[in-house]
């Protein structure tokens, strides 16, 4: 067999691959894309850096999921620092205590 | 000055247009979609492949300079490029999975199914090195002239020849057993 064969051969058998199906959500998902990078251009650089931050964080998730996500966290952070007690003022002597005896060690060095 | 007929439509998606933007996908997402299909291995993997491109394509249409290229070699470029990092990313098959693709031996019944030889197609395909399948997929399942397949992959005609000699050759010797059934 020569290359035109060859070539005829292969693609009588390629012509049997079935083309691949577009799905209707994979198409939503390109346009989302699209949609999230208009959004950013159009509001400004703000909006730019959260949507790149967000696309970092979570590939392909909506914008509110990863802005949703950081104030969660930023509410949880807050209300532990406002009512979990923070260290008592024996707790800071104790640690001041503990270093100044420590430093002794090294005082006649 | 290269002619392209999607060079209203990018210029369009880089002033965000989003009619413009779902017109381009709807002329090219087929075919990028059916090249990174038969690429990689699932049609998950080859979606996401595809996803990634046009997100390039919204994200740099705004920069895009006519008449430089044409926009459709760039985005097989893209599309490939993706496939070739999936491609490397990936754990090489176990032997097993290889063996399940037939030598050339002729087959016990031949009155194959056009469902096993799509699937006996498509797993020589898989077997072939990266640059030869998407040499031999853009010229006989894309339909692509040699010329323009060579500046997807932008190489030189002689060594894209080279490659569908080869990648030919392979794959005649891979499937010997189906047209020896037709």
């Amino acid at each position: 067999m020569n290359n035109n064969d060859d070539a005829v051969l292969v693609g009588k058998l390629l012509q049997a691959l079935p083309s691949a199906a577009v799905s209707p959500a994979l198409e939503a998902r390109i346009l989302a894309d699209f949609d999230r990078l208009a959004f950013a251009r159009s509001n400004g650089w703000m909006a730019h850096f959260a949507v790149r931050w967000g696309e970092l964080l979570w590939p392909g998730a909506p914008l509110w999921q990863p802005v949703s996500l950081l104030a969660l966290s930023l509410v949880v952070g807050l209300t532990a620092g406002a009512f979990v007690p923070s260290a008592t003022a024996s707790d800071q002597s104790f640690a001041v205590a503990d270093t100044s005896s420590v430093m002794d060690l090294y005082k006649d060095l | 000055m290269v002619s392209d007929p999607d060079t209203d439509l990018v210029v369009r998606v880089g002033k965000k247009d989003r009619a413009a933007a779902q017109a381009l996908m709807a002329r090219h997402l087929p075919a990028m979609l059916a090249v990174a299909r038969r690429m990689l291995s699932g049609q998950a993997e080859a979606e996401d492949c595809v996803q990634e491109a046009f997100l390039k394509v919204w994200t740099h249409a705004a920069k895009w300079q006519p008449g430089k290229a044409k926009f459709e070699t760039w985005l097989y470029r893209v599309v490939l490029n993706q496939c070739y990092d999936r491609l490397r990313k990936k754990v090489p098959e176990p032997l097993e999975a290889a063996a399940d693709v037939p030598d050339g031996a002729v087959a016990p019944d031949h009155g194959l199914e056009v469902a096993d030889i799509v699937k006996e197609v498509d797993a020589a395909l898989k077997t072939l090195p990266e640059r030869q399948r998407a040499a031999v997929l853009l010229c006989h399942f894309q339909e692509h002239g040699n010329n323009e397949a060579a500046e997807i992959l932008g190489i030189s005609v002689e060594a894209l020849e080279s490659l569908l000699a080869r990648g030919r050759r392979t794959l005649r010797l891979k499937l010997s057993h189906l047209h020896a059934s037709e």
